[in-house]
């Protein structure tokens, strides 16, 4: 017996004016799931929010949830809770009467209605007897406000845009970690829109990369983040994210970098074993943390310290090598012996992409 | 030292220009209580006798019931009609909409007279001259403008993406309205249905020209007398009650508007 997907969005595709904001999106969402929906600020994630929620029609396609067709239900028969980024708190009611609002949409009795306003204020941390107006709140507690309004009708899919990017950075990391508890607690299937890899990385269980309009790879954060399948996403997750060296395989064994000088590599890493042609031009991933330093010996790239940033737990170290400059973390305590260094990639499975399509190449093994 | 010389000097000048505004309307209430028969400031010897005048005056008092009734009725059109054109354009945001915006408020740009004159030909043609409605459209068409201009922007400040929270929590569109829309609309919908009631009982120019002899409302009424037999203690009576009344409508509307911010 093949499953449904609780949420499948179905070749679903949507242009402005002639300009195409979505290309044919495919996504399936299991019940109970934390998708972050990722990708720069026009990539399309905020219509496709905008879709699920019934805001906009697509133009093509076919939305599901629960099993049924909800591509043209318009957005007061879905049962969708939404969140802006702005939180779109109703000004002319107290913030109890906001929570309530969607339950008196249904026509629960007051009685009903009163403790679930009580059950969704506690539910994110408010004190139920609040009775101020929302333009006296600060905004995180406006934003709380805004997701107990949500979930106070047991929404059957809780939207999220970029909930956090109107909070200061302390308070970010918070309610981070807030959402990702309050997901837990109440198992609502959530999508939420972001551009900040690492509020993706750190609350969602599946992240849907978007760019210019597609949907480049959909994975849990660590597959994301191990196998990313364009240098688009290598450059993009992680924090910092993978740098990212033009070569081109000058010869079966040996990259020539950009300036002109030649690398060679160990022989995992070699254009040869990775299928190059010679002369291709690919753009190597190195992540920070997986980059060694140390003298000169074989299968180096020699460098020079730029910069070294202690950020606590560890050093950031910024190497020029030849004319591109690449992050080196290393744990706090390590002895840099500079300025003149050699930088040592690990010894397997390097991350290659086209440099022209930015597609990755197939490892060998 | 030099920002207290600024900010004294600052409040002489809004002092002196508060005066300036306001002292006309001194001298109308004071006047109104003189016992003299001519106009004059400051007044001899007080009485209430031009207040008894003004209410026992059977042409101001038709006069004042045609100018209330002409108000009431072509505010209440103008002011639905261009609540329904600024909601049309703010949200519909049709595709000639700065045009249909622009062709909207055009009737403020043209010079009243021009304007009555060109009306009164129409409505020669139509037999519409000197009939209640001719009288009741043609405010509309005066007052509609400043209606629709304070709506347009009242409906711009209206953030959509809260009407579209209000959807998501099952609010279907009479709903959004009934609930979100309008509450937030009532101070922009209340200010528009003031200055449109003012900019009606105000109108002399057109009004003048399209009524005839039925319907001579207030202003115009006031101004022919003026014309004939100078200045009328009874209209200067009138006048300062019309101050007090539109003192005590803005004082009660500024509180109940406080307080329903308030609750």
């Amino acid at each position: 017996m093949t499953e449904t997907p609780y949420l499948s969005i179905r070749s679903v595709g949507k242009s402005y004016r002639g300009v195409t904001a979505l290309h044919d999106i495919d996504l399936d969402v299991e019940q109970g799931a934390f998708v972050a929906l990722l990708g720069p600020s026009g990539c399309g994630k905020s219509t496709l929010l905008q879709i699920l929620a019934g805001l906009l029609e697509p133009d093509h396609g076919e939305v599901r949830l629960a099993g049924a067709d909800i591509t043209r239900l318009p957005p007061w028969k879905r049962n969708i809770g939404l969140v802006f980024q702005n939180y779109a708190l109703f000004p002319h009611l107290s913030i109890r009467q906001n929570v309530r609002f969607g339950l008196d949409m249904m026509g629960m009795g007051a009685t009903e209605a009163e403790a679930r306003v009580d059950e969704a204020l506690a539910m994110v941390g408010l004190d139920p007897g609040l009775s101020r107006r929302p333009d006296e709140l600060s905004g995180g507690q406006q934003q709380r406000v805004a997701i107990a309004r949500a979930i106070a009708i047991r929404p059957r899919l809780l939207l999220l845009d970029e909930p956090l990017s109107n909070l200061d950075a302390v308070l970010r990391q918070k309610v981070r970690l807030e959402l990702r508890e309050l997901h837990n607690r109440t198992g609502i299937t959530t999508i939420m829109v972001t551009h900040d890899q690492a509020e993706a990385l750190a609350t969602a269980d599946r992240i849907a990369v978007m760019e210019a309009g597609r949907l480049l790879q959909y994975e849990a954060p660590q597959g994301l983040y191990r196998n990313p399948a364009t240098a688009f996403i290598a450059g993009f997750i992680g924090n910092p994210a993978a740098n990212l060296l033009p070569v081109i395989a000058h010869d079966g064994a040996s990259w020539s970098l950009p300036g002109g000088a030649l690398w060679q590599p160990d022989a995992a890493l070699s254009p040869a074993r990775n299928g190059v042609a010679t002369g291709a031009a690919c753009r190597m991933a190195l992540r920070p943390e997986t980059l060694a330093l140390g003298p000169a010996a074989p299968g180096g790239l020699a460098g020079r310290i730029a910069a070294v940033e202690f950020t606590g737990g560890e050093h950031l170290v910024h190497v020029e090598a030849g004319q591109t400059r690449l992050s080196v973390r290393l744990p706090a305590g390590t002895p840099i012996e500079g300025p003149d260094i050699w930088l040592f990639p690990p010894k397997e499975g390097p991350l290659l992409f086209d440099a022209n399509t930015g597609r990755r190449l197939p490892n060998p093994n | 030292m030099r920002t207290r010389l600024s900010d004294a000097l600052s409040l002489v000048v809004v002092l002196t220009i508060l005066l300036f505004i306001l002292a006309p309307i001194l001298v109308l209430i004071f006047s109104a209580f003189d016992g003299g028969n001519i106009f004059r400031f400051p007044p001899r010897f007080y009485s209430l006798r031009w207040f008894e005048a003004a209410l026992n005056h059977p042409e101001y008092r038709s006069s004042l019931w045609i100018s209330t009734l002409l108000g009431v009725i072509s505010t209440l059109i103008a002011v639905t009609l261009a609540s329904l054109a600024a909601f049309g354009l703010v949200r519909g945001r049709p595709r000639y909409g700065l045009a249909l915006e622009v062709l909207l408020l055009a009737p403020l740009t043209l010079p009243l007279v021009v304007w009555a004159i060109a009306l009164l030909s129409i409505y020669a043609e139509l037999g519409m001259n000197g009939t209640l409605p001719g009288l009741i459209l043609a405010h509309v068409t005066i007052t509609l403008p400043f209606a629709a201009r304070i709506m347009i922007a009242t409906f711009k400040e209206i953030d959509p993406r809260l009407e579209a929270a209000a959807k998501s929590l099952g609010a279907p569109p009479s709903a959004v309205l009934r609930r979100i829309t309008l509450p937030l609309a009532l101070p922009g919908l209340l200010s528009s249905t003031a200055i449109a009631f003012l900019v009606s009982f105000n109108d002399v120019v057109v009004t003048t020209l399209i009524a005839g002899a039925g319907w001579i409302t207030f202003p115009v009424r006031t101004f022919s007398r003026l014309r004939t037999e100078g200045i009328d203690p009874t209209t200067i009576a009138i006048g300062a009650m019309i101050v007090v009344f539109t003192i005590v409508l803005i004082v009660v509307g500024q509180r109940l508007f406080q307080l329903s911010r308030r609750l």
